[in-house]
């Protein structure tokens, strides 16, 4: 059956992210985003605001030197949600790597842009380990 | 938002079934299903087969009283997985209330049925407040 949108939308976006192009990946969020990162660890909280959530990227792509990659298992979409299940990989530059499931949600403002985004891990220790 | 995936519309009518105080939903679940609550509060946990499925729901709805009320926004389905998106308000007898954002994720099996299901909340820290 035919897709949404949004589900090449948020594929593409993934791509930009994956590829280290923050600047391309910034162009799909919306500057009063809420992105909520679950967890006790250093990065765990809410970044409101695309300034502040692009600084969050921007170190955990240093720590983690580019190595981050969030690999879309199935999107699903519409006009104002989508839900993406995703293997997130990476490593640590001390050698920690991370290898885990993820579901993320997504919700767009009416003219499409990310608008409030939260997620969990199917293991939230081993999610806290890594970026402690 | 109407689903439109054959999936997303077969669990939308099991849940509303649901929250009409059915729990007969054996053309929608598998009998082995396994619906995992996360966090740190009493409800939290794997619960596995629809016995315990059952017994979860009885709970829910004695801790609530009745006032247990998710509001979905979208169902979006493929043909391995369904999530719905939704606001969820309840109340305690005590006087404690939630208002949060959920994503409501089921994994289908071969069979068509859900296997799996997790949810995923915009506030965990809110949902241990009002559970525990």
């Amino acid at each position: 059956m035919e897709q949404h949108d949004n589900v090449g939308r948020m594929r593409d976006a993934l791509e930009m992210f994956n590829r280290g192009d923050l600047d391309a990946y910034r162009e799909y969020f919306d500057d009063d985003v809420v992105w909520f990162v679950r967890g006790t660890h250093d990065m765990a909280g809410a970044y409101r605001g695309i300034d502040a959530l692009f600084d969050y990227f921007v170190r955990a792509r240093q720590v983690t030197g580019g190595s981050l990659r969030v690999e879309p298992i199935e999107i699903v979409a519409g006009d104002r949600h989508a839900g993406v299940v995703a293997r997130v990989r990476g490593s640590r530059v001390d050698g920690r790597t991370l290898d885990i499931e993820m579901t993320e949600a997504f919700t767009f403002t009416e003219d499409g842009f990310v608008k409030e985004f939260w997620a969990l891990a199917t293991e939230q220790p081993v999610v806290d380990a890594f970026w402690d | 938002m109407n689903p439109t995936h054959p999936n997303a519309i077969k669990l939308r009518d099991a849940i509303d079934a649901i929250n009409r105080g059915s729990l007969d939903v054996g053309d929608a679940f598998a009998p082995d299903l396994v619906w995992r609550i996360v966090g740190n509060h009493p409800l939290a946990g794997d619960h596995r087969g629809l016995d315990s499925w059952r017994d979860l729901m009885r709970r829910r709805s004695q801790l609530t009283g009745g006032t247990y009320r998710p509001q979905p926004q979208a169902w979006l389905g493929s043909d391995r997985y369904v999530f719905c998106f939704l606001r969820l308000t309840a109340q305690r007898d005590d006087g404690r209330e939630i208002d949060t954002s959920h994503v409501a994720v089921f994994r289908l099996g071969e069979d068509g049925l859900a296997h799996e299901f997790w949810d995923v909340s915009s506030d965990q820290q809110a949902e241990d407040a009002f559970w525990a």
